[in-house]
């Protein structure tokens, strides 16, 4: 039988997980096309059929995941939202902006299901709001804040895009299918009145004692006919109602006695409130009714009836949706093998078919059963798994099933047999019997040798698809939006990245080491050289000796036959040590230690541009928020404003995307809410009376520029500089000698706020000081440009990740540092006679302006060489965007990237000093902390 | 060549709906009935290439319609429509011979697909 597969909690997290993120994605596209139509409807244009379709297809996966995975709210939620958007694309429904507004409301519950989801683990949120507003525009009503301003103010304003095009085809097609609905409900109200009329009339002629057997069954068509026609008019409360009726008269119309007093009660009941509604409808009140206490009066009853069963028995099965076990051909039971011995007899062919019955499909095993005869009409099922009695209905999962399958049809004539609605063709696999036969040992006894392995194999046999099947469930229910993407927890690649930067030092350690190696070698040599030179005197001396022995042969051979011997054993052992000690075979290994050197270099260069690239993900996320938040602020503020992005293309890394959320939104406020105008204020001037705030992005080195400008009012410095004056931020004399950029950059400073009037929106206790301390905090820089009247631009710069930074590597003092290159402007070659100092400062002049030259020591705890010594000193000149100041330094060694180790806590306060890095040598480099150097210098 | 149907449907309002939806799909609806009875005489009459059929109905049922006309043509296409809760009418019907059947209530994509796949 079948095998029960049971989820378990990992499993089903596993599958949350992999849900909210792919919901994620279809919420993105949701919003995205949502904001699209908004703008299309508004300037009189139809919206795109395939975003239509998008939305529809977003809200119907989302359903049906949450529905495979029991959210329950989520999936109710995201099927009224499909119905609306069914309805939308099928033209039967106009797509207005109060569709609109009701499809965010909807979103915006969505979303904070989602949420809930993600941090409760459930989807018990609240959505009664959004249902009940999705239930009044299906109902045809106006919801209740309707938009009227936007609406009437748009057409208005002459459009350029030919109105006369568009226009009037939208308003043709929407009251073509105004009068097609119309059309259905004049059916409905037509076609039911009379239905409540025959069942009154039964009714009262049963009440009479006039019974027939047959009024029952009329009763029980009738009520089913209602149902039905309600479903057309998607009125669910009359469906609803004249279901439970139907239900109560399905059991009694079998007992062919009249119904007992409380139950014709109960049915008069329910059809006065059918007919109620139904007069409501003839009358144009189209509001749903709430028929619950009736409804529950039925089901009292319909639990009373129950306790005299006489219903269908159900079909009791394992619940084993989703996932056939494969058929083994080799295992087949009694039966199974005289079918296939029957397919064999009949020289067909046999096939291995699955079929899967979709996830939405309400009588799963109705289509099984529906495809089986289909089958069984053209061929022999030789085995069908799951048997359609063991599917589960209520399941809405899609199941799988598998047929072992012999037809005398050709191959391609199969298809056609399970050509049913709801039904797919997954696979279709001719079995090769000649290869198959030898698996099947006793073809003579098929019975016993196919039943015993049935019994055997079959468990483990099933065992495995299983899993199969399951995956590739998963994979099918992705497929439809290519998700190409998993999720992995942020703190595995934080530690790829920590261990990628451990291996770019290791092979800078690896080179040095090299380095060393072959300086190494190149001594030795020399000491080779020493002992070749040794040898050779040696050898002159065994000359000699032998020349000074055979002269003094006759003293007898034997001291000199041990001299000999004794020089020889020395001039041996030095050739062999000097052979030993060649450096052929060292120069050959150092050489290919070089060759692999380098290639780990390349490497790990590679290895951490990958572990980099997975942390880089698109702005694009942080910034499709804003359509929405712009929009919303512009609702709630009355103006007119649109959002215009560039370059969401622009990819850094997700930790900073995730930090960068706060800052930008209340950027994006302050810009829709002060830096524009108001509506009347832009049409006393010449501009466009919508609003612009532009948001874009790119690429600039190993920084990502990020520009919010408005074409507002622009930013007026006196007024800043009053203000700050006012509020003590800033003493009269230090705004005298202020530029105006200086000026502007006053609202960065604590405790500023230009707002007027604090609006719901800014003006929130964040001010731009926050705002600024938040991206100097990810090592990026703010930069303002604005010009009265035309707009203002904020330009935020930010390196593209926070873990790895190019550094020019500078010697003060002996020790190593290292400058953010970024921040590194230019270097120059200063003499003594050219530092001077203003008032204590050492300075230089760098062209045609003044430079003062921090003097380190008084910065962090560092010695260095006093300027004014006789030699020529290097200073490097290092900005923040606004100042400039110089470093004197006692060497250069030059750039390098270098990887960013944080400071253990204890020393994060140590000003001067953002971090610090491990050099090639194993050498400690810390980075120099070029903002608060620069601060520290004014 | 657009096929031919025959609904059969006691609601009207139901056959309206069947109509708009398979006639935008370029079927031609040449006959409609309203009980099992004159679905049978239209059959004959009109000798349609499909027929969608209800099942609870009066005077004759969906289910004696389907036999009948399956005896007057075995290669009859018929799609049933009818709720859910008429499992063992509709288990009767498809081994009788339906080739399909559509659960009412009804999505449009549901009409068209299973009429696209009966008609092959």
């Amino acid at each position: 039988m079948a095998e029960s597969y049971e989820m378990s909690d990992d499993e089903k997290q596993e599958i949350i997980e992999e849900f909210l993120a792919e919901s994620d994605q279809y919420l993105q596209s949701l919003n995205d096309c949502l904001l699209k139509a908004e703008e299309l409807i508004k300037g009189g244009q139809t919206v795109e059929k395939d975003d239509i379709n998008l939305m529809f297809r977003a809200a119907h996966t989302i359903k049906g995941t949450a529905s495979f995975i029991d959210l329950t709210t989520i999936s109710h939620l995201t099927h009224e939202m499909e119905t609306v958007l069914d309805r939308i694309r099928n033209d039967q429904m106009d797509f207005t902006v109060e569709a609109i507004d009701v499809l965010f409301a909807a979103f915006d519950s969505l979303s904070a299901l989602l949420e809930r989801l993600k941090t409760e683990g459930d989807d018990q949120g609240d959505v009664s709001e959004s249902l009940e507003k999705i239930r009044q525009i299906l109902s045809g009503e106006a919801p209740a804040a309707a938009e009227e301003p936007v609406a009437a103010e748009k057409p208005a304003e002459p459009a350029v895009e030919e109105p006369q095009e568009v226009v009037p085809e939208e308003s043709e097609a929407s009251s073509e299918s105004d009068e097609e609905l119309e059309k259905y409900w004049a059916a409905f109200i037509e076609d039911t009145q009379q239905n409540i009329e025959r069942f009154d009339e039964i009714l009262l002629n049963m009440e009479k004692g006039d019974f027939k057997p047959d009024y029952l069954n009329e009763l029980f068509r009738i009520s089913h006919t209602i149902k039905g026609s309600s479903g057309i008019v998607k009125r669910r409360d009359l469906e609803m109602l004249s279901h439970k009726m139907e239900d109560i008269l399905s059991g009694m119309r079998e007992k062919e006695e009249p119904p007992a007093e409380h139950i014709t009660t109960l049915l008069f009941k329910g059809i006065d409130w059918i007919k109620e509604t139904v007069n409501e409808i003839q009358s144009g009140k189209r509001q749903e009714r709430d028929p619950g206490e009736l409804v529950q009066e039925f089901e009292k009853l319909l639990a009373a009836e129950a306790a005299s069963p006489a219903g269908a028995s159900e079909v009791s099965a394992p619940a084993d949706q989703g996932q056939a076990p494969a058929i083994d051909i080799n295992a087949l039971n009694s039966e199974q093998a005289i079918k296939l011995e029957e397919a064999r007899g009949l020289k067909q062919a046999v096939y291995n078919l699955t079929i899967a019955v979709s996830e939405k499909c309400p009588a799963k095993s109705m289509k099984a059963m529906l495809a089986k005869e289909r089958l069984s009409k053209e061929g022999i099922i030789i085995a069908m798994v799951p048997e359609e009695t063991a599917i589960d209905d209520s399941s809405t999962a899609k199941v799988s099933i598998q047929f072992l399958y012999s037809t005398s049809e050709s191959q391609e004539g199969i298809p056609a047999f399970v050509s049913i609605d709801e039904i797919e063709l997954v696979s279709l696999d001719k079995i090769d019997m000649a290869e198959e036969k030898p698996a099947e040992p006793a073809v003579a006894e098929p019975k016993a040798a196919a039943a015993a392995p049935a019994a055997a194999a079959k468990p483990q046999a099933a065992q495995k698809p299983v899993k199969k099947e399951a995956a590739k469930e998963k994979q099918s229910k992705s497929a439809p939006v290519e998700v190409t993407s998993m999720r992995v927890d942020v703190r595995k690649l934080d530690n790829l990245m920590n261990l990628a930067g451990e291996l770019v030092i290791t092979r800078a350690r690896f080179s040095q080491l090299l380095l060393e190696l072959r300086n190494e070698v190149s001594s030795t040599r020399q000491t080779i050289d020493k002992f070749r030179e040794i040898e050779n005197s040696l050898m002159g001396l065994k000359m000699k000796t032998a020349e000074t022995v055979s002269s003094a042969e006759a003293n007898g051979g034997q001291d000199r036959d041990e001299l000999k011997k004794m020089i020889e054993t020395i001039g041996q052992k030095f050739q062999d040590t000097s052979r030993q000690t060649s450096t052929k075979l060292i120069t050959e290994k150092i050489y290919n230690m070089d060759e692999a050197t380098r290639n780990l270099e390349k490497l790990s260069s590679d290895i951490q541009n990958g572990v980099m690239q997975t942390r880089m993900v698109p702005i694009e996320g942080v910034f499709s928020r804003f359509k929405r938040l712009v929009r919303d602020i512009a609702k709630e503020i009355k103006k007119d404003v649109k959002l215009d992005i560039y370059g969401e293309d622009t990819e850094l890394d997700k930790k900073i995307t995730d930090e960068l959320g706060d800052p930008l939104t209340h950027m994006i406020r302050n810009a829709v809410d002060h830096g524009l105008e108001n509506t009347e204020e832009r049409k006393a001037t010449d501009k466009p009376q919508q609003g612009t705030v532009t948001l874009g992005a790119m690429h600039k080195g190993n920084n990502i520029c990020i520009e919010i400008s408005d074409d507002g009012k622009g930013l007026d410095p006196d007024k800043i500089a009053n203000k700050a004056f006012e509020k003590e931020i800033i003493t009269e004399d230090a705004l005298e000698q202020m530029s105006d950029r200086e000026k502007m950059g006053l609202i960065f400073a604590p405790g500023f706020s230009t707002a007027e009037q604090v609006t719901g929106l800014s003006g929130r206790g964040v001010g731009m000081d926050v705002v600024k301390k938040m991206i100097e905090s990810l090592n990026g820089t703010v930069d303002i440009e604005s010009e009265m009247g035309q707009g203002t631009s904020f330009k935020l710069k930010i390196p593209l990740t926070l873990a790895i930074i190019q550094a020019l590597l500078v010697v003060i003092d002996n020790e190593v540092f290292a400058l953010p290159l970024e921040s590194v402007s230019e270097i120059v070659k200063v003499m003594p006679d050219e530092v001077y100092r203003i008032e204590g400062t050492a300075t230089i002049k760098l062209r045609d302006h003044t430079l003062s030259l921090v003097e380190l020591e008084k910065v962090i705890q560092i010695e260095q060489k006093k300027i004014g010594a006789d030699d020529e000193r290097r200073v490097v000149v290092i900005t923040d965007g606004e100042n400039q100041v110089g470093i004197c330094v006692d060497e250069l060694i030059g750039e390098d990237e270098i990887v960013i180790k944080s400071l253990p806590v204890h020393f994060t306060n140590v000003i001067g000093i953002s971090g610090a890095s491990i050099l090639g040598d194993g050498r400690i480099c810390l980075i120099l902390d070029v903002g608060a150097i620069i601060k520290e210098a004014q | 060549m657009s096929r031919k149907l025959l609904l059969v449907d006691d609601a009207p309002i139901i056959r309206l709906k069947l109509k708009n939806i398979l006639q935008a799909q370029n079927y031609e609806v040449v006959g409609e009935a309203n009980n099992g009875v004159e679905a049978i005489e239209k059959y004959k009459e009109l000798k349609p290439d499909l027929v969608t059929m209800d099942i609870v109905m009066p005077e004759k049922d969906g289910i004696e319609a389907l036999g009948d006309i399956l005896k007057i043509d075995s290669n009859a296409k018929v799609v049933m429509v009818t709720a859910i809760d008429q499992r063992d009418s509709l288990m009767k019907a498809i081994q009788l011979g339906a080739v399909d059947y559509i659960i009412k209530p009804f999505e449009d994509e549901r009409v068209i697909e299973a009429i696209n796949k009966a008609a092959g």
